[in-house]
């Protein structure tokens, strides 16, 4: 299994903590990611995560004028992004869990033989 | 539309680049413009962004360009009432082309002493022309863009002109496939038609823009007037405006024709000129249709005279908004100048000199 495959499941969740912690755009996002160990980004992952969870009303979008000049797309988080991110924090951490409790019997076993 | 290509002016080297191909996979797609302009607004954005901060473009766009263009605009989902709008605005346009070639046959009928309601129209051409469209937009779909994706070596304008040189031939292959068909309907049914199907379209959109955003106006379309993207054109402008003038003088120095601190008057009186000229202009093409408009009212009904000059009105002004739309403009940017140089206190020359090497 490949680094983006094992990406794509977590990638919104983590988009959506970027964007819980205050309003931020795109590029801002990308270099949080990249900075956290999210490095293959760069290929355009990221644009249709936001779409994603733009149409999905878990954030909004604001157009203003950035301070280099180019009209920016600003993103916050909604009530129902919140409570999205809650419920995938839970779901990851039970699932966090499971893996690591197969890979700590596998290696309980692997020690015993 | 959005002026790309000024954006692109912005930017340089690999992010220029992926710019240029974003263009290119725009071009070869079906998107709606709503959608393209703000998709290449984003793109702009981050890519100027991380121009200015000195980052790696492999950082932004990774090791494939095609796969993030790919994947960037992977997020167009055309739903039943997307693609609904999409085929009612193809059908817009294509009316309003109709409309114009039935207007055209019209007179032509009129002319030739046919009645209006008597006279028919060949379909068979505008027939061929949507055909052609067709093949031109699979083409497009499927050789074209996959084709631009990979090169690494044509540019934006190559695949353009490429696009262009397959339309251009499309179109005599279309006349000679359906040179021996003939589809004759009447003029005045197919005019009502198209006329009716205009009409219904802006009253729907109408009440769907009123409904949606309370006003007739789109509002996403009214954020651009005030945006830094409709400044950058006439930056764009001025700085040729600038050029031109700055040669100018140069040659008329040269020969010793001008003194530098009459220059400006000298321009000032020549924009003068230039809108008389502007005056002139319309004169001549009522000049030109008067004669026409009092033939045909001698020799037709009331009828026929008043859907002459209708005609004829319509079509000269559309060519006087062509030709004076970018005159218009450009003399705003001269004006514009003259007036910041009067401020600056400097002489014309001097003035044109530091903004060129300030730029």
């Amino acid at each position: 299994m490949d680094n983006a495959q094992l990406m794509k499941g977590v990638l919104e969740g983590c988009v959506l903590a970027v964007i819980a912690r205050g309003e931020t755009y795109g590029y801002e996002i990308l270099g949080i990611l990249e900075s956290a160990g999210f490095s293959d980004l760069g290929e355009g992952t990221l644009y249709p995560v936001l779409t994603r969870l733009d149409k999905a009303k878990l954030i909004v979008c604001r157009k203003a004028k950035s301070p280099l000049g180019p009209v920016r797309k600003y993103y916050s988080i909604t009530d129902e992004g919140i409570a999205q991110l809650a419920a995938f924090r839970a779901r990851y951490d039970a699932m966090t869990k499971s893996v690591n409790r197969i890979f700590t019997e596998g290696e309980n076993e692997h020690d015993e033989l | 539309m959005m002026n790309y290509e000024t954006m692109k002016t912005q930017l340089t080297g690999d992010f220029r680049a992926v710019f240029d191909k974003a263009q290119t996979y725009l071009m070869t797609s079906q998107f709606p413009t709503q959608y393209q302009d703000d998709k290449m607004m984003e793109l702009y954005d981050l890519l100027f962004t991380a121009q200015t901060e000195q980052k790696a473009p492999e950082k932004i766009v990774g090791r494939d360009s095609a796969a993030f263009v790919q994947n960037f605009f992977s997020d167009y989902e055309s739903g039943w009432k997307t693609r609904l709008c999409s085929i009612a605005d193809a059908c817009r346009r294509m009316s309003i082309v109709v409309l114009v070639i039935l207007f055209i046959d019209c007179m032509i009928n009129l002319n030739a002493g046919t009645g209006f309601f008597a006279s028919r129209t060949d379909v068979s051409m505008i027939l061929a022309g949507v055909l052609g469209g067709i093949a031109f937009l699979i083409v497009n779909q499927y050789i074209l863009r996959p084709a631009s994706l990979k090169s690494r070596k044509i540019r934006n304008t190559g695949w353009a002109f490429i696009g262009l040189g397959l339309f251009i031939v499309l179109i005599p292959v279309d006349v000679i496939l359906m040179h021996d068909v003939e589809l004759r309907v009447p003029t005045a049914a197919l005019l009502i038609v198209t006329g009716a199907y205009l009409v219904g379209y802006y009253v729907i959109r109408s009440i769907w823009r009123l409904k949606t955003y309370g006003s007739l106006r789109d509002p996403q379309k009214a954020e651009k007037p005030d945006s830094y993207y409709t400044a950058l054109p006439d930056r764009d402008l001025e700085h040729i405006c600038m050029k031109g003038m700055l040669k100018r003088y140069e040659r008329l120095a040269r020969r010793g024709k001008i003194a530098e601190d009459a220059f400006l008057e000298k321009m000032q009186r020549e924009e003068k000129m230039s809108r008389y000229c502007d005056y002139v202009m319309i004169g001549c093409l009522l000049a030109c249709t008067l004669p026409s408009v009092v033939k045909t009212a001698c020799e037709s009904t009331l009828f026929h005279t008043l859907f002459y000059i209708a005609v004829t009105g319509l079509c000269e002004f559309g060519i006087y908004k062509l030709f004076s739309g970018s005159l218009h403009k450009a003399s705003a940017a001269r004006m514009h100048i003259y007036a910041c140089c009067k401020e600056s206190g400097m002489t014309l020359p001097a003035y044109l000199e530091s903004q060129m090497n300030a730029q």
